[in-house]
């Protein structure tokens, strides 16, 4: 219970940052001088439901290959249905095709870039643990 | 043969100094129980108890409650809980990477992501296991990283 509060905080702090940066690239683009009142509240509240979401689905440690597959899908589907609820609630898109389309591929292309640069930044930490098993372990058979 | 057993100074190194006239076998063999004190582990495989020296070992696994050492070739049970393992062999090379492995990281080839998040390493012997993501730090202490 501990690990899972644990996990929710650090989901939590990760995503409102991300979101946060996401925004603040956004504002600057438009050319908005001021945040309208309630944007950080629906942050932080986009923030909040996206972790419990993160925390129950995101695929555990001990998930075999199609079990994990299964709950990145559902995952994925979550994160989608959050956002329509927070952009039901806080007015952030059209309910037409187009704004739904726009929404599900923007939630398909956060998901993706996030899974890429996690993939590479690990594939960073192989290599220098790679280098480190041949130092070390070089002798040996 | 006399044993002296003498208390280093301050700042000293532990050592053990051996004065022979010829290096026997049996001075040999303490050597190399000096330099590594594993001990080896009993091994169960149909019907016979096989002692296996921890080098020769790839990885230990825990499957619903039974314990098991690979080696290249053939799987062991052996019978002690992995924690038990892990309390013996933990300090040598030998590292828990799961809930149910502990594996010996001089027979990692090498280790690379997954799109899962998580590591995964490919033994000497061709086989791969994975690598939680919470005992990713302990590999690379054990690295020297």
């Amino acid at each position: 219970m501990m690990k899972r509060g644990i996990q929710f905080i650090s989901w939590f702090v990760s995503i409102t940052t991300g979101v946060l940066i996401v925004c603040a690239i956004q504002f600057a683009l438009v050319g908005e001088e001021s945040l309208p009142g309630g944007t950080l509240w629906q942050i932080l509240l986009s923030g909040l439901l996206t972790a419990a979401v993160t925390t129950a689905l995101y695929p555990r440690d001990d998930c075999s290959g199609k079990k994990a597959a299964i709950l990145r899908v559902l995952h994925y589907l979550a994160l989608c249905a959050v956002m329509f609820f927070c952009g039901w609630m806080f007015d952030w898109m059209a309910f037409n095709l187009s704004g739904i389309l726009m929404m599900v591929v923007s939630v398909g292309v956060v998901y993706l870039m996030t899974g890429v640069c996690t993939y590479l930044l690990q594939k960073g930490q192989a290599e220098q643990m790679n280098e480190k098993i041949r130092e070390k372990y070089s002798d040996e058979e | 043969m006399k044993i002296i057993i003498e208390t280093p100074r301050d700042g000293e190194e532990e050592e053990v100094i051996l004065r022979c006239r010829t290096l026997d076998d049996s001075l040999i063999k303490l050597l190399e129980r000096l330099k590594n004190p594993q001990e080896p582990i009993n091994g169960h495989l149909e019907g016979r108890i096989v002692r296996l020296e921890p080098k020769d070992i790839f990885y230990f696994e825990s499957v619903e409650g039974k314990v098991f050492a690979y080696t290249a070739v053939e799987v062991y049970e052996i019978h002690r809980k992995l924690y038990e393992v892990e309390e013996v062999y933990g300090d040598g090379d030998f590292l828990r990477i799961s809930k149910s492995i502990i594996v010996n990281v001089s027979k990692i080839s090498y280790v690379k992501p997954t799109f899962n998040g998580r590591f995964e390493a490919r033994l000497k012997n061709q086989e791969t296991v994975m690598i939680s993501r919470q005992y990713v730090a302990d590999l690379k202490k054990k690295l020297g990283m």
